[in-house]
């Protein structure tokens, strides 16, 4: 029996539901479209692109435990401007490239949604209200009026699916979550990573030099997954599940709890973009033995 | 299959280990070796490179110049704050190192000349011990602006005089060695007939022995830089071209080489922006 892999999100078609989450290899044009090209990739998400230039912090920037990793990169992009030049070199996508962007505040979030929006090669943007090691990002994403007037602001200069990445750092994610949604978001990201941080025990100092960062890998899937459940539960709008995906079953998990797609990262690290691949055959595989024809069919099945 | 918990290799060489510094030696004038007992760091192959942590400064990628002894050796040019801070560190001063890293050079027998530019013959140095132990017949091309910031070409000279290289040093004045450029003296004996090539200098250099391999049809490996972050393939701070420096290289071959097509010619900042090399 064939299954049939491919998504509808929010009005683009993938081939997978795998996407290659933000701030993973998202920074060069020509490396997200050559990504982009691999067969059981369904979609790409670029770094997060600010207004301007931003050098993120300096090293180290990350920290490997046995079950993830915290990051704390500052947000590094090359601006918006200089970004769009890195999109007009980058050749042909072979599937939708999803722009993450981020501002300072509501005014600055609407300017780069509607710069980066024009791009041809984009379609679709990714809200980034959750980042937990750069001031200014979260305290956004942790209130809800905040996240609708952007949203709403947003949506009326962009004519692109645009999704909003929610962070687990705070109890209001099922509100940050029914307030984007009922704004005009078309799809959320769930979610950013959990704000932690490690100290050398040889120098009694912060490991990181931004002191804290983002705990992701499968430390954090548990947390994503129930952030997932809980937002499929109260809102209607699609979902990319995110966080600590290492497995086709983590693939799988994140679909039932009501994911219509799910973006990876961290195992990245440890097994390059061939994981794309080894994901796709085991989800085929999942959905064959199960005698499901299609993977959409699993999107919330843990809610009935 | 999972790959977690993260295997002890992984988490082994990233693992920031802090080491005293065993012993400094002065190249040049700004330009210092470091050398640091590290059992994990010593077992680094030519053109691998280590992440070196200046606790409350930065984390710099360092291309290993020496091992032995359990020692893992790596020489460094004051340019920048980190570099500068690392050139002052005494014996006994405290860093922070993980690796090695990346992909490093191909060790074979056979003809090899190796050409060097600047703080680039860091990792030509190991290189040449390690081409000396599988029999090769090793030629060396070091060029430098002026006498003043030679590095190892004593070091060179001592091999060359036991009979174990041929040794050319050149600088740009002609205050050391031949008056000429690395690149000067390579196309003058490219013809002699080599196995291979081994590159690493400013990319301005790279570029011209690129070409000159290319015109030549002879193999080719060379060292470049990327802005390097996490060091393990995936914040992707270090593209060039499709290939991940830390990860990919630092070494590429030369058809990896005329994919990336930058060389020499643009490279990214901290921010991901691209600044003209030209």
């Amino acid at each position: 029996m064939a299954v049939d892999l491919r998504v509808e999100l929010s009005g683009m078609h993938l081939k997978t539901p795998l996407i290659l989450a933000s701030g993973i290899l998202g920074l060069s044009g020509r490396m997200l479209a050559e990504i982009s090209r691999i067969e059981s990739v369904g979609a790409v998400t670029t770094k997060s692109i600010g207004l301007k230039p931003r050098d993120g912090y300096p090293n180290p920037t990350i920290v490997v435990l046995p079950y993830g990793f915290i990051n704390s990169m500052g947000l590094p992009n090359p601006g918006v401007e200089s970004f769009l030049a890195e999109l007009d070199e980058a050749g042909g996508f072979g599937s939708p490239l999803i722009a993450s962007f981020y501002g300072y505040n509501i005014e600055e979030i609407v300017e780069v949604a509607r710069i980066i929006a024009r791009h041809q090669a984009v379609s679709a943007l990714e809200l980034n209200i959750s980042c937990p090691h750069v001031s200014g990002i979260s305290e956004i994403g942790f209130k809800p009026e905040l996240v609708a007037e952007a949203v709403a602001k947003v949506k009326k200069c962009i004519d692109k699916p645009l999704f909003v990445k929610l962070s687990p750092n705070t109890h209001l994610v099922v509100e940050v979550a029914r307030a984007a949604a009922e704004a005009g978001a078309d799809g959320l990201t769930a979610v950013n990573t959990v704000k932690a941080m490690a100290i050398d025990t040889e120098l009694c100092k912060p490991a990181l030099s931004g002191i804290y960062g983002g705990l992701s890998g499968p430390a954090l899937k548990p947390i994503a997954l129930r952030c997932v459940y809980e937002i499929y539960e109260e809102v209607d709008i699609p979902i990319i599940g995110c966080g600590g995906v290492s497995s086709y079953l983590d693939v799988v998990e994140f679909m039932l709890a009501g994911a219509s797609a799910v973006a990876l990262g961290s195992i990245i690290a440890l097994k390059g973009v061939e994981v794309f691949g080894e994901l796709a055959r085991g989800l085929s595989r999942y959905l064959e033995c199960k005698g499901i024809r299609s993977v959409g069919e699993i999107v919330g099945l843990s809610h009935r | 299959m999972s790959v977690y918990p993260i295997d002890e290799a992984f988490l082994d060489k990233h693992r920031r280990r802090i080491t005293r510094i065993y012993r400094r030696r002065d190249e040049c004038i700004d330009t210092v070796s470091l050398y640091i007992p590290d059992r994990l760091a010593a077992d680094s192959t030519p053109g691998q490179f280590l992440m070196v942590w200046i606790p409350g400064v930065d984390e710099i990628p360092l291309s290993v110049s020496y091992v032995g002894d359990g020692m893992v050796g790596v020489t460094v040019r004051g340019i920048g704050e980190a570099t500068r801070t690392l050139c002052s560190l005494q014996p006994g001063d405290t860093i922070g190192v993980r690796g090695p890293l990346g992909r490093g050079f191909t060790v074979r027998g056979g003809r090899s000349l190796i050409v060097g530019g600047g703080i680039g013959v860091a990792p030509l140095r190991y290189l040449v011990y390690r081409l000396l132990d599988v029999g090769g017949d090793v030629h060396v091309i070091f060029g430098f602006r002026d006498r003043f910031h030679t590095i190892f070409v004593e070091e060179m000279d001592g091999l060359y005089s036991r009979g174990l290289i041929k040794f050319y040093a050149a600088t740009e004045d002609g205050s050391y060695g031949f008056k000429a450029t690395a690149y000067d003296l390579a196309s003058s004996i490219i013809d002699e007939g080599f196995d291979m090539v081994y590159v690493c200098g400013p990319e301005a250099l790279t570029r011209k022995i690129l070409m000159l391999c290319l015109e030549k049809d002879i193999p080719m490996e060379a060292s470049i830089e990327g802005y390097m972050k996490c060091g393990m393939g995936i914040c992707g701070s270090c593209v060039r071209g499709v290939y991940l420096v830390c990860r990919d290289g630092p070494v590429f071959d030369r058809s990896k080489l005329v994919e990336i097509g930058e060389i020499g010619l643009r490279r990214r900042k901290a921010s991901g922006i691209m600044e003209p090399l030209l």
